[in-house]
């Protein structure tokens, strides 16, 4: 009887101790974040609504930058360049931008607000500023493979763990000057994937790179609708005061033939068939 | 004929070109040109700023061949030649323009085509063309078919004019020395 007792207690640990194998491996969620209301309103500071109407003067001088966050581990600061640039060669050749800086998170503090921001654009001579705000969440899960992490080589080849990233990154468009968002616009992306034990770290971490990389792959398009929207909207709402700078009409100029020159080419070209019908 | 015909598909290429390879490399962009990437002399002339753009700048070039006829063909394969004159001739005398992207200039070399080849139709026609070129230097009309921001170079039809009027000068020249058959 106490034999089989013991037998019982050291299958139950060994079991114990197994299994345990497969919870080794952290499932909690992993997020990361940055938000424009936390960079911009620290410590719940609420915005200035003063009724103004920002002044755009063109062609524009465009910064673009992460918003700094309190944990953003993921991305060096190479990468997140990269991110941004994607961006900027995007934007780049629109006759009513001048310049697009891109502007590194060393020159932006957690909850800086709009002083920072300021500062930033004075630096880089910007007149308005693109903040990338960001939220990433990833679920970790294990599936029915991960038993098999009990023969141990199971947990080096067996994909028992799984990921889910989502991950959301949304660009406001700031005139730093009168503190106005002009308009924003968002990025999605999700990824799944699932990979063996021990190299289940490194491959999510792959994940959540790439979660960003298709979200601004996403955004581009997006922001680009907005930009649009926006267009009309300071034609027909005058949401934004245009003022060109001196010098502006003149740098991007398109060899156009025009409707008034099409109209007496069109009314020549019939005369000259209907000379050539009576002709012939 | 042979040989104008081969002409004729090396300004067609040009136009083909131009239009699908990627604009911003292709524009007329003075300080890539300054800085060496001198293939934009050619290109910026045939490139566009959108689809419209060229549309509209293709529909004068088949409207201007109606025009004169066949001989607008040797005006055609001038294209090539004159296109890098033109982008010269902007980067000499309209320093404020960056980047140009459109076939006008070109049209408006065709425009003095049509007058010499069109009869009485053409010159009429280039009649009014200049008369609106005048309005254009003065009132600067905006183009429908141009994107936002971008404004019409009246400067490259000018220089497009200039280069018809030494185009047609030389085809007279040619013209009176060949020797006439018995």
């Amino acid at each position: 009887m106490i034999r089989k007792s013991v037998v019982l207690l050291c299958a139950t640990l060994a079991l114990g101790t197994l299994s345990g194998c497969a919870t080794w491996f952290d499932h909690n969620s992993r997020t990361q974040r940055g938000t424009v209301v936390e960079y911009l309103y620290p410590k719940g500071d609420k915005p200035i609504l003063a009724p103004t109407v920002p002044e755009l003067r063109l062609p524009l001088r465009v910064g673009i930058a992460f918003v700094p966050g309190e944990r953003f581990g993921d991305l060096s600061e190479a990468e997140r360049d990269q991110l941004l640039n994607r961006i900027k060669s995007a934007f780049a050749n629109r006759p009513y931008i001048s310049a697009i800086e891109v502007i590194p998170s060393a020159y932006l503090r957690a909850g800086g607000g709009f002083d920072n921001l300021e500062q930033a654009a004075r630096m880089f001579n910007v007149d308005v500023v693109t903040l990338l705000s960001y939220d990433q969440v990833q679920f970790n899960d294990s599936n029915r493979l991960s038993l098999l992490y009990w023969t141990i080589v199971g947990a080096y080849l067996i994909n028992g763990d799984q990921y889910d990233v989502n991950t959301l990154v949304d660009a406001s468009v700031f005139d730093v000057k009168s503190r106005n968002l002009l308009f924003r616009a968002p990025g999605t992306s999700q990824i799944k994937g699932s990979s063996p034990m021990v190299k289940f770290s490194e491959a999510s971490r792959a994940a959540r790179s790439e979660g960003f990389s298709q979200a601004i792959d996403s955004l581009i398009p997006q922001l680009d609708k907005q930009l649009e929207t926006f267009k009309v909207r300071v034609k027909e709402e005058k949401v934004a005061r245009i003022v060109e700078k001196p010098g502006y009409s003149g740098s991007h100029r398109g060899g156009d033939t025009g409707l008034a020159g099409l109209g007496l080419i069109g009314v020549a070209a019939l005369l000259a068939l209907a000379r050539q019908r009576r002709g012939g | 004929m042979v040989a104008e015909n081969r002409l004729l598909l090396v300004a067609l290429g040009f136009i083909v070109v131009a239009n699908l390879l990627p604009a911003d490399l292709m524009e007329f962009n003075r300080p890539a040109i300054l800085g060496g990437q001198l293939w934009r002399l050619w290109t910026g002339q045939f490139c566009h700023w959108s689809t419209l753009h060229l549309a509209g700048n293709l529909a004068a070039i088949a409207g201007l061949a109606l025009v004169a006829g066949k001989p607008i063909c040797r005006w055609l394969v001038l294209l090539p030649v004159a296109a890098p004159l033109l982008s010269l001739f902007l980067l000499a005398t309209t320093p404020e323009m960056e980047h140009y992207r459109g076939l006008s200039g070109l049209v408006a070399m065709l425009v003095v085509g049509a007058a010499v080849e069109g009869g009485t139709i053409g010159w009429i026609l280039a009649i009014a063309w200049i008369g609106k070129l005048t309005f254009d230097i003065f009132s600067g009309t905006p183009s429908p078919l141009l994107p936002d921001g971008i404004v019409t170079s009246w400067q490259s039809h000018v220089g497009g004019l200039l280069l018809g009027l030494l185009a047609a000068a030389g085809f007279r020249l040619r013209d009176t020395r060949k020797p006439s058959r018995p």
